[in-house]
């Protein structure tokens, strides 16, 4: 009786008709396993973090980079409007590295930050330029716009931030023609957090 | 070789002999006058700081994919017959030894260019104005391609390929520096975008420098 239950298990083992818990496939897994991996996942609810964008122009040519820095907050930072928080004060090393930025594809003497003092034409340094007016908090606006007048080959321009594209021309023109006294018919406009 | 080849290979080879970065030279501007224009912004890759802004490093991560998506399947590394198989229109046995020496280099580098009217996607969209007898370089040291370089010559058709110049830079520039080395300068009456291996180590200083043609 015993040797006959045996018997009828191991038949049973032999096609696969035992119940969960025993082995059920005798042959080789296919290679072609199939993982399971988890989607990448964009929070789309998560804060935006801080990015600081410059326009840095390189005179040799007229190009205009946009320099992103985008600062790592602390735990301690609260978000509003879903933007975190950016320093109220910036070490110029970051301004440095947007300067770098251009520099590392042009050349180091050519690039300047892109707001540009009154006769910028005829005293075309860095010290005719302004840091803090070339740049935008993605805490404080969305967009960043530069506008200029062409005097001979050189661009002179001036920047501006805004809560739209629209408004940061608007902006970088009236900026623009208040401090050169003259009309900035060319303009170029980026969002300041960037794709 | 074929008489269009041989010409190109002159062309190029007279060009070649100094080794010293161009001069700055004055900058070139949009068409001046007050109507609206709008600029290009160029638009590199973002730097992630660290919350006391002691260190940056490239914000994103990317890779040799990137930059072959970029240029329809070209990486850095690949031999000369590779490269010239992948253009729409491959020199027929193209090899090493018939390459021509690259002297502004250290140590032996060959190039063969081709008409950037001949560029297929390394053309990259260019819609303004490039000049005829503008060319792609592509520069090879024995590990491979390590530098193209496209040289926009103005000519009566188009006197100014500073804006070619800068649609073909503006298309290379968000590729991180940890992939590819995008530089824009001027070398006489030619505008150059050079794209390099951010691994070519000492061949990637030197520019190229227009001889006296």
């Amino acid at each position: 009786m015993r040797q006959g239950l045996r018997r009828a298990l191991s038949v049973l083992a032999v096609f696969g008709c035992l119940p969960p818990g025993g082995s059920i496939h005798a042959g080789p897994l296919p290679f072609a396993v199939e993982l399971f991996v988890p989607p990448v996942i964009a929070d789309s609810q998560a804060p935006v973090v801080c990015t600081v964008t410059y326009l840095i122009a390189d005179t040799a040519n007229n190009d205009l980079f946009a320099a992103r820095m985008r600062i790592a907050g602390t735990e301690a930072d609260t978000a509003v409007n879903n933007y975190l928080p950016c320093p109220a004060v910036l070490p110029f090393r970051v301004a440095t590295q947007a300067l770098g930025v251009c520099a590392s594809r042009g050349d180091l003497k050519s690039c300047l930050f892109a707001d540009m003092g009154r006769g910028f034409d005829r005293e075309s340094g860095i010290g005719n330029t302004s840091e803090a007016a070339s740049r935008c908090s993605s805490d404080a606006f969305s967009d960043i716009a530069a506008a200029c007048w062409t005097s001979g080959k050189l661009s002179v321009c001036d920047v501006a931030c805004g809560h739209s594209p629209e408004e940061a021309l608007a902006r970088a023109q009236d900026r623009c023609q208040e401090k050169q006294q003259r009309s900035c018919p060319v303009t170029a406009t980026v969002p300041v957090s960037g794709p | 070789m074929g008489p269009r080849r041989t010409a190109l290979l002159l062309m190029l080879a007279t060009g070649q002999a100094c080794a010293q970065p161009a001069a700055v030279v004055p900058p070139v501007a949009p068409a001046g006058s007050d109507a609206p224009a709008v600029m290009r912004i160029l638009v590199p890759p973002p730097l992630q700081w660290d919350n006391a802004m002691l260190t940056s490093r490239p914000a994103l991560q990317q890779t040799a994919s990137d930059f072959a998506n970029l240029t329809g399947g070209l990486a850095f590394g690949m031999s000369a017959p590779s490269v010239n198989a992948l253009l729409p229109n491959p020199y027929p046995g193209l090899g090493w030894n018939g390459l021509s020496l690259a002297n502004e280099y250290p140590g032996e580098v060959r190039y063969f260019g081709i008409p950037i009217s001949a560029a297929g996607t390394l053309r990259m969209g260019l819609t303004a104005c490039a000049g005829g007898g503008s060319y792609i370089v592509f520069l090879f040291s024995d590990r491979g391609l390590f530098r193209l370089s496209y040289r926009l010559i103005a000519d009566k058709s188009c006197p100014d390929t500073n804006p070619a110049a800068r649609e073909i830079f503006e298309r290379y520039v968000p590729i991180g520096q940890t992939v590819a080395l995008s530089v824009r300068y001027r070398s006489g009456k030619t505008e150059v975008v050079d794209v390099t291996d951010s691994a070519a180590g000492y061949l990637i200083p030197p520019r190229w420098r227009q001889g006296i043609n």
